[in-house]
């Protein structure tokens, strides 16, 4: 970011403050955007020694966008994480690591993580600081030498520039991960229509609006608004039968939490933004929302299947085409265009 | 004119959403800088002159062949509690905030105490070499199995022993195995057993006392640092409560449940003791 953003933020910073009187402890409502558009007093999980600032930002989406930090100096984070496709990348599952092997899950978008405490569609993960290690060392994904790395962000002059001012440090393993986890925190996705239309900005068509009470009726109690996820791990009846081995990566949490009960699960997604994000589900199996709807006709049976899943979703087909209306708007055109 | 209108208000609008986006990365980090509670203190360092070292030495034992206590190396053969044999081509733990205790009942934090306790096939021993220690006689330690749930849920601190990028981390887990063993094994039933044992989780974190025999005394006057020789009994992770039978438990990460909870109920009961104290 150059120097006009920041005195752009500072100046936005100023009015925000003298209009709301933001300058207390407490993470209060922002009038002008009604508290039903987004959850900011539920942020709490921004580490105290990795607070959001316009260097770290910079200086993480650099990082993200480098293909030098993987083995063979072809991969970046972004390449599985494009931004126009809100982070994504419009596969079932990847295999351009440097293994060249396939993955195991489809690559999540990645907005409104700030939100979220446990990453990775199993939820091993419990801060983006942690995350980041993990596609960065993997064989089959970045194959990074974390050593090298740092030697590298070292020797480069606008790297160590970059990170004395973020961090007030050389670069290293620990502001690595921070810096990137810092940039993933910073994209946020709240400007779709239906975002407009409940700041009255805006007004559902009729589909629209009878897509979102069938909405409300059937999908709301894992698909919470406005996250559109309820941020927990649930068996959505995709499959009969899991891995014959304990860590088998068809397992699905079990294999994080090690309890039973948790086979077969994995982390509600959002529903924000699927205009972007197909396909759909931990391995991208299903191609297009109507497929999704349609899987939702007949779901599998197995023991952890979520008991609001028992009969699957009865949906007809005049519901499934206004429940796509309404889901349509949940994609934030700006989010993928701005970054 | 009405193009040049719409274009107008198209590039407000567009500024209008980023400037929305500003607002809002504003808001938190305003909010977060109001919000900003100290930075972590250090411990305030003891860089006066009544300071002294010690190291302590952490040496590892398990019966062998024989059946007979012996230096645990890799790619050696040892009996379990169970009678199976087990060769280890990895043996590694993680031992953490350590705390000295005083005479007078204080206790000493020691920074950066995340130690990682690992055995070659020469070397059965880990020295943890520890300097600006205050002065002072000290009647026993207190230290931890594993990592604290901090540290072990945000694998973006590196201190000590901690390296995010060591087969110590978890792939698909947050944080460090805290027992990182792995093996082949032989018993009546199995001739070329392969066993991996990986233990961790925060639930899975103990802290323990340990007693010294006599005080540690540290001096600024020591002409070289005192040291503290400390026994792993491997034995102990392997039957102290719950006799671990190769054939059954051979494969224990973040699973099995039950079988992760029967390891973690001998490694509980401690296996250090202090073989002996050089002041």
């Amino acid at each position: 970011m150059k120097s006009t953003h920041i005195s752009h933020i500072i100046k936005l910073v100023f009015q925000l403050v003298i209009g709301i009187g933001l300058l207390s402890c407490q993470r209060k409502e922002v009038d002008n955007y009604s508290s039903a558009s987004f959850p900011f007093d539920t942020i709490t999980n921004i580490p105290n020694n990795n607070q959001l600032t316009a260097e770290r930002i910079a200086l993480g989406k650099k990082l993200f966008f480098d293909k030098n930090l993987s083995s063979n100096q072809s991969i970046s984070c972004a390449s599985c994480h494009l931004p126009e496709k809100a982070f994504t990348d419009g596969t079932a599952l990847a295999s351009i690591g440097v293994s060249g092997k396939t993955l195991d899950r489809n690559a999540p978008p990645l907005f409104n993580l700030i939100f979220q405490n446990d990453f990775f569609w199993d939820g091993g993960k419990a801060t983006l600081e942690s995350q980041v290690f993990g596609p960065l060392r993997n064989a089959d994904e970045m194959n990074a030498n974390i050593d090298s790395v740092v030697n590298y962000l070292i020797q480069d002059t606008e790297y160590s520039k970059l990170f004395q001012k973020a961090y007030k440090n050389q670069p290293n393993a620990s502001f690595l991960a921070k810096a990137i986890a810092t940039y993933e925190r910073s994209l946020m996705s709240f400007n779709s229509k239906y975002d407009r239309v409940k700041r009255g900005k805006d007004h559902f068509s009729p589909n629209e609006l009878s897509g979102e009470k069938i909405f409300n009726n059937k999908c709301k109690s894992c698909h919470t608004p406005p996250l559109f996820t309820d941020m927990k791990f649930h068996n959505n009846g995709l499959d009969t039968t899991f891995g014959s081995y304990f860590d088998n990566p068809l397992n699905g949490r079990y294999r994080v939490s090690g309890n039973i009960e948790d086979l077969g699960k994995y982390k509600t997604p959002s529903l924000r933004n699927l205009a972007y994000t197909s396909p759909y589900m931990h391995d991208g199996r299903l191609e297009k929302i109507t497929d999704v709807l349609d899987h939702y006709d007949m779901v599998k049976k197995s023991e952890s299947l979520d008991t609001l899943l028992t009969f699957g979703i009865e949906l007809t087909e005049k519901n499934k085409a206004d429940l796509i209306a309404f889901l349509n708007t949940l994609n934030d055109e700006n989010f993928v265009n701005e970054n | 004119m009405k193009n040049s209108f719409k274009m107008k208000t198209l590039k407000t609008l567009s500024n209008k959403m980023k400037t929305l986006k500003y607002l809002y990365i504003s808001l938190l980090a305003i909010t977060a800088i109001a919000c900003k509670k100290e930075d972590e203190e250090t411990a305030p360092s003891n860089d006066n002159d009544n300071a002294g070292s010690v190291n302590i030495m952490v040496q590892n034992a398990m019966n062998d062949g024989n059946n007979e206590m012996s230096d645990l190396l890799l790619y050696k053969q040892y009996t379990n509690v169970n009678g199976d044999f087990l060769t280890f081509s990895k043996f590694k733990y993680y031992i953490s905030n350590l705390q000295l205790i005083n005479e007078e009942g204080d206790t000493i934090d020691i920074e950066e105490s995340y130690h990682l306790i690992e055995v070659d096939s020469t070397s059965a021993s880990k020295t943890i070499s520890l300097s600006n220690i205050p002065s002072g006689n000290y009647s026993g330690a207190i230290y931890s199995i594993g990592i604290d749930s901090e540290a072990n849920l945000d694998e973006s601190i590196v201190e000590g022993d901690l390296d995010p990028s060591s087969d110590m981390t978890w792939n698909w887990q947050v944080g460090y195995k805290f027992f990182n063993m792995e093996g082949t094994y032989s018993t009546d039933e199995t001739t070329d057993g392969a066993f991996i044992y990986h233990l961790g989780k925060n639930e899975n974190y103990r802290t323990l006392f340990l007693d010294f025999p006599k005080s540690l005394v540290i001096s600024e006057d020591q002409i070289s640092p005192a040291m503290v020789h400390i026994m792993a009994d491997i034995n102990k992770l392997f039957g102290e409560v719950n006799v671990i039978d190769a054939d059954v438990y051979n494969t224990v990460k973040v699973g099995p449940a039950d079988q992760v909870a029967d390891m973690v109920e001998n490694y509980e009961q401690g296996f250090f003791s202090v073989h002996h104290i050089d002041n």
